[in-house]
This record gives structure tokens, sequence and C-alpha cells, in this order.
């Protein structure tokens, strides 16, 4: 299925109400986007291509644990990122790949600086989304593949990416 | 200068059962500089798993010790280790983080080595004359080189002492861990490196004090407990009496140490099962279990199964064998800054179900990402900062010490930093002179 101009933009669209979200550390509503089975990917900065769940990565969530993530992030006790952390995000380079009447694949570049003791910690990587039509787009799965070599120097990536 | 002499950088005093040790341990150039020299180039450094350089010609690039080498199986079959600098100008000649190379050929003039070390070919050689000799041009490897049961190590140390020695009481663990499988251990692909602004004693503490883990890792539990559906009451107890009762520490001699907690934490993947595994896992947990008991009878099956520990492999490994197996190597960089690598580790045969939930654990707990190891960055990054405020002060290690104290132990702490002091004293190389301390040695103090 060709894509639309109208369809990009409106994907476009989630993307940067999803990235506001995000910064502006709304993470119930964040969690809203998501299908019941979706499944939200951080792979390791050593094996980038790798398959979740057959070789190590940073975060391999489903719903379940991702609505434990936002919980903990959200409890005051998830030291690294209590208090709130600052984040700007820049999500850019928008493709969208596939198009099926319910479905769409879609890329896009990211910067995600957080701010914390007086320093930028700058991740940059690209997204990948499967995104399913249901009253507007769902998060069906969100991969956040980073371009660091190592998770040096600031450690975590506890942030949402 | 801001200490006299090492030994003045711990308060050892088991009468009164005060142990601390003094902040600028943790914020000096100067101590930094003298543990380069009389512990990282001295002691046994754990370079890489065997599973690592299966076949020949396999290779890892690796930098220990601030020096960079390359970790691989020569054509000969050979584990081996190469300082990877060209014998000619230095350059480096192997530039990919790992692969399988039939020989390394340097990108400057083209020098090549073949995989055991060997200079086999320079580029328009009649130049250098009639002395020149390419047999006495290979690469060169550290002084010692060693492997116990599948994990190599180096020493720039020529007089090192043999590596089982060396390891002493850690090889009960290496040992529990090598013989999870009868087919062997692989390391999980896809480990990583992260930074943490602390000083690097500050993590090896952390990694094996198990004081903070009901304070900071709340959530982490939490998150635990909710997983655990209708057993919840069941394993929140079972936490409860656990954690309060039932670990011990050891000094596992050479400055290794271990904290056993005693019982097997929140399941371990070997091979005692959780409900935060899900239901589908438990009969392959089960079995694995079995089969442990059938090659060592229960008494060896429930030392190898049912107990988490967190081992110190003094100077820099741990090795945390909890819920999954973990090794985590820490390399200091400043007084202030280090680069914490991660690796999982885990039976060859495991079932891609079990392998897929081990690295769900790893992921969840200890990843960069996990509801554990952000908070532990943050607390060292914490104590890190509060030296700038007060470096003239001490800090205490002394839960567990006094003869009268009962309960939680801090002696795999205090074990550590016996040998540290030790080392430091030392002038020349012999982690075992008169430099230690009396009170080494008894078990659990
Ligand atoms: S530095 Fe390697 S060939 Fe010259
Ligand atoms: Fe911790």
């Amino acid at each position: 299925m060709s894509v639309d101009a109208a369809t990009r933009l409106e994907i476009e669209d989630f993307l940067t109400e999803e990235a506001a979200l995000l910064d502006e550390w709304r993470l119930d509503e964040w969690l809203e986007l998501f299908t019941e089975d979706a499944q939200y990917v951080v792979p390791s900065p050593t094996l980038p291509d790798g398959q979740p769940g057959q070789v190590l990565g940073l975060i391999d969530d489903d719903i379940a644990r991702l609505r434990g993530r936002v919980e903990r992030l959200t409890s005051g006790f998830a030291y690294r990122e209590a208090p709130r952390p600052r984040t700007r995000r820049f999500v850019t380079n928008v493709r969208v790949l596939d198009l099926t009447p319910d479905e769409a694949r879609a890329t896009a570049s990211f910067l995600v600086c957080r701010l914390r003791n007086g320093q930028i910690e700058p991740i940059m990587g690209r997204y990948e989304y499967r995104l399913r039509r249901k009253d507007g787009w769902k998060i069906r799965y969100r991969r956040a593949q980073i371009d660091l070599e190592s998770i040096s120097p600031y450690g975590s990536v506890s942030i949402i990416l | 200068m801001s200490f006299v002499q090492p030994t003045d950088l711990v308060r050892d005093d088991p009468t009164a059962g005060v142990f601390r040790v003094h902040r600028s341990s943790f914020t000096s150039q100067e101590v930094l500089d003298l543990e380069m020299e009389r512990i990282f180039e001295r002691c046994w450094l754990y370079v890489g798993h065997e599973s690592e350089i299966e076949r020949r010609g396999d290779f890892v690039r690796r930098t220990i010790a601030r020096r960079p080498v390359i970790f691989l199986r020569g054509s000969d079959g050979e584990g081996r280790v190469l300082f990877n600098s060209c014998r000619h100008r230095g350059a480096a000649v192997c530039r990919a983080a790992s692969g399988n190379a039939k020989a390394f050929s340097c990108f400057y003039h083209g020098w090549t080595y073949d995989t055991t070390g060997r200079l086999i070919n320079v580029p328009d050689e009649s130049p250098y004359g009639p002395c020149f000799d390419k047999s006495e041009l290979g690469l060169t490897s550290p002084p010692r080189v060693q492997s116990y049961r599948g994990f190599y190590f180096m020493s720039l140390n020529p007089d090192a002492e043999e590596l089982p020695a060396y390891l002493a009481g850690a090889r009960e663990y290496i040992d529990r861990l090598a013989d999870q499988s009868q087919a062997g251990l692989r390391i999980v692909p896809g480990g990583y490196r992260y930074g943490t602004k602390a000083n690097w004693k500050l993590m090896m503490e952390n990694f094996s004090d198990t004081y903070h883990f009901e304070t900071l890792h709340r959530t982490y539990l939490k998150f635990l407990s909710s997983q655990a559906g209708d057993n919840r009451k069941e394993w929140d107890e079972y936490n409860r009496v656990a954690v309060f009762g039932r670990r011990k520490a050891y000094d596992l001699d050479n400055g290794h140490a271990a904290i056993e907690f005693g019982y097997p934490t929140n399941g371990r993947i070997i091979a005692v099962w959780h409900p935060a595994f899900g239901p589908a896992a438990r009969p392959g947990v089960e079995a694995a279990r079995s089969r442990l008991v059938e090659r060592f009878g229960e008494e060896r099956a429930a030392a190898i199964a049912d107990n988490s520990v967190s081992v110190i492999v003094y100077p820099n490994l741990i090795l945390l064998d909890i819920v999954a197996s973990i090794l985590m190597q820490v390399w200091p960089v400043t007084p202030g800054y280090i680069e914490v690598d991660n690796w999982a580790i885990g039976p060859r045969d495991e079932t891609p179900e079990m392998l897929a939930r081990r690295i769900e654990q790893f992921e969840l707990f200890v990843g960069s990402a996990g509801f554990g190891a952000p908070d532990d960055m943050e607390a060292v990054e914490s104590c890190q900062e509060g030296y700038a405020a007060s470096a003239g002060q001490w800090s205490d290690i002394s839960r567990g010490f006094h003869p009268q104290s009962s309960g939680d132990s801090e002696a795999n702490l205090r074990a550590m930093w016996r040998e540290w002091v030790a080392n430091l004293a030392s002038e020349t190389h012999g982690a075992h002179d008169e430099a230690r301390k009396p009170g080494v040695g008894a078990a659990a103090r």
C-alpha cells in the first residue's frame, strides 16, 4: 500500500505527541498509547540487531513490565530518576515503511537529552514502530536502538527513551 | 600528600569492632596510581571466558589494566592473550571488537601476524638488512596467562603465584557455577559496558553489599512481588525471613570474599522456580534441578542450585550468582570514574525458553535499564559526591565486626579491604607477607 502524505503526517503527529507526553512526564497517559500485546525494546549497544530474548539487551518489556516500569519511575523511589528527570527529545526523519489498512511500520531518528546535575546527557538513535489503527493509532511495538557504543559515561538508561 | 602510609587508610580494630576506611582512598590520584602499580599490575585479572573464543581464530578485543589486548584462540587451538600493538611502530593490529581471523595485518605499514602472534609478513623486507629477524618481532603476551575451568586470567607480574592458588576460596564458587551444566557454560551474546562516576571500590562494595537491598531496591522487590500472583504472600514472607536471617559472609583469602544468601533469592534460573518466570518455565527448571541431584547428590546440588551468592574475585571481578549468573568487571579510569563490563553467563545447552528467562531476569535487575542497577549507580555516585564535602572523614564498614555482634556481617567487604591495604603497603610483590594485618583468615569477621 503506498503511503499518502496525509497518513505520513498523521503518524508524524502521533510521534510528536508521544514525545511531548514523555518530556512532560505524563507517563500514565503515555502507557495508554500501547496495545495489550505491546512490546518495548532497547537492544544492547554491542548487538543492535540482536533478537530480544536470544541475546542480552537493555529493555524487552511486555505490557506488564512496562506498567511496572512506569509505576517504578513515578513512585519517587526510583532514585536515579527522582526527582523526575528533565528531558528534551527531538524526533525527526520520520519514514513510513509499510502500510496496511490496520498497521503501519515507521522509523524515525531521535535525540533525547537528559539534564541532571549541571550536565547534559544526549542519547541518539533510531526508533522503529509498529502502529495499529484503532481509533487513531496505538503502539504495538516500539524499539529504540541507541547509537552509543557503550552506556558511557552516563551508566543507566533509566528514563524512557 | 593526602596520606602518609597506605596502612593509615584503614582502621581495623577487632577488639572495638571498628573497621573504617579513610575517604581519600576513593578520591586521591596518588592512591589510584599506587593501586595501578601494586594491585592491577600484580594481581591476576579476568580476561574472558573460553566460550568467547570457541573456534580457532576467534578473537575479542579487550583493555586489561589499561593495556590493549587481543583474547584469542590461535590456529594451534591454544587460548591466548596478545598485546594489541604492532611491533613496528605500535598501531593496533586488531581493530574489530570481535570476530574470526586467519591473521592480523597492521593497517599502517602492513606487518602481518598469525593467530599465535608470530610475525609472518613484512612488506618490502630487504631494506632492513641482514640482522632483521622476524622471529624476534612477534606480538608479545602478558607475562602470565592461565585459565581455571574456562575462565581466562592474565597477570602483568611474572612472579605471580599459579592461578588456582591465587583464586583460593573463590574456586569453590567458580566450581559451583561451572558445574551448573555438564555441557559447559557460555557467555550470552550482547554483554556491554557502562560508565559510573564513582570510585571502583565503591562499586565492588556495592555489588557485594546486601544491606542496601531492602531500602535502595524497594521498587524492584515491589515489582517482583506484584508478579508472584497467588504466591505473593508466601514469597514476601520467604524474602523477609531470608533477608534478615540467613546471609553469611566469607573471607576466601587473597582478598576474595563471598556473601551467601542461604536461599534462592527471587528464584534461580538454575534451578529454583519463581512465579515471575511464568508457569510454562516450571517443568524445565525443576528438571534441571533433578539433573543436578543425579550428578552430584542432594547436598552438592543444593549448594549449586539453591543458594544465591555474590563473590568478589579480587581485585575487580564480581560473580553475582543470583536469579541469573552475572559477571561484572570494574575498571578504574580516574579516582571518581569507572567503566563496568557486564556479562550474562549460563549453560551452553539450556533451552531457548530458559535462556529467554535468564535474559529477562538480567535485564530486569542488573541491566543498565533495569529496576535495580540504575539506583545502585545513583547511590555510589552520591557517595562519591559526598566525599568532596568530607574527604577527611572515614567510611564505616563495621557491621557484624564486634565480637558480641551477631546476624548480618560485612566480613566480605572487610576481607577485600584488608587485602587492598596489604597490597598497597607492599613494595615488592607478595600479597601474603607481613603487611597483612591480624584478623585476616579468621572466617566471617
Ligand atoms: S605500525 Fe604496524 S606496520 Fe607499521
Ligand atoms: Fe544494589
